[in-house]
């Protein structure tokens, strides 16, 4: 083969611009000749011409069966998604079932019963309460008085006074 | 599993909201087991009874005249607790955003307390106080017609010293519990 024939196919080549044919001439010459000048083209086609007796092997279709057969068993825990919904759904229910039921009993009871029977028992604790909500008050507007900060908190306070003392009279 | 976990949490989460609803209704009936607060509430039924008191003292006629238009009362009062403060606390973060104004609040050392009302119409509906110090913490709730003056008129015309009585306050109730 001439080297300039060669050189020709080889920038063919390059282009891809080659037929099957002369590219199978191409890996044929260079399998069985050492041509000088183009020993790094010789080593490629070597190397196409090794790897292209490699297939895929059996046991890849092994593996992309056991991937497939996987997305099965992902399927079947999707459906015991289901029962497990129904599980849920029970657990749920109980949960606002006893919740439900409790509270009557529970806490709503206890939040409308009255802490004491007697009205005049009551009536002290009231006071108790309300002196304490009145002198916590009055401790309050002292010192934002003192301060001479008029808050909007204070504002309001004052509001209510201006607005009661004229219902009064 | 995870799905499971997921509607229980939101479950709770949904009825935790209605329960937040009203909030001192919420902590009342939380602090009701615990023995070292004192609770107490009084409802309409028995506000209702408080007129046929008989007093023949003025100072009495004025607070009855006072709580007249009540409609409830809810306390819970803890002296010589431990972690006060952080109950306090708790109970500000508890209550914040559930349409509750701030009326007035008050730090002063240990001894912090805070006033919250809810108002409909130009009219007080709601008193919420809220006070804390080291060891105690109260937690009073007015409901009804609130009206502010004579409830802060209270103290003085009772004519007593504000914090000494307090202080007696305090003194009695956990003598009587």
């Amino acid at each position: 083969m001439e080297q300039k024939e060669l050189k020709y196919l080889l920038e063919k080549y390059w282009k891809a611009e080659t037929t099957l044919e002369e590219e199978r001439f191409l890996k044929d010459f260079f399998a069985s000749n050492l041509s000088q000048g183009f020993e790094k083209e010789s080593e490629l086609f070597k190397y196409f011409n090794k790897t292209s007796n490699d297939f895929l092997n059996k046991s890849f279709d092994e593996k992309i069966l056991s991937r497939i057969e996987k997305k099965d068993v992902k399927v079947i825990s999707l459906q015991r998604f289901l029962v497990s919904w129904k599980a849920a759904a029970v657990v749920s229910g109980i949960i606002v079932a006893t919740l439900v039921l409790k509270n009557p009993f529970g806490s709503s009871n206890a939040e409308m019963a009255d802490t004491f029977d007697n009205p005049k028992d009551a009536y002290e604790a009231t006071k108790e309460a309300l002196m304490i909500i009145s002198t916590k008050m009055n401790r309050g507007r002292e010192a934002t008085m003192k301060l001479g900060q008029f808050s909007e908190a204070q504002e309001k306070v004052a509001d209510v006074d201006f607005e009661t003392a004229d219902t009064n009279n | 599993m995870k799905k499971i976990g997921l509607i229980i949490i939101t479950l709770l989460a949904g009825l935790g909201a209605n329960a937040q609803e009203d909030a001192v209704s919420k902590y009342f009936s939380s602090y009701l087991d615990d023995e070292n607060f004192t609770k107490v509430s009084v409802t309409s039924r028995m506000f209702s009874l408080f007129t046929d008191i008989e007093t023949g003292d003025e100072n009495e006629e004025e607070f009855l005249e006072a709580i007249s238009k009540l409609k409830g009362l809810k306390v819970i009062s803890g002296d010589s607790i431990t972690g006060g403060m952080a109950k306090y606390r708790s109970a500000l973060s508890t209550v914040k955003g559930k349409g509750y104004e701030e009326l007035m609040s008050v730090r002063d050392g240990n001894d912090n307390f805070e006033f919250m009302i809810k108002e409909k119409d130009k009219i007080i509906t709601e008193l919420l106080m809220i006070a804390g110090a080291d060891d105690s913490f109260h937690v009073m709730t007015l409901y009804g017609e609130i009206d502010l003056k004579k409830i802060t008129s209270l103290a003085s015309k009772m004519k007593i010293d504000a914090l000494d009585h307090l202080r007696k306050l305090d003194g009695h109730k956990e003598d009587g519990n």
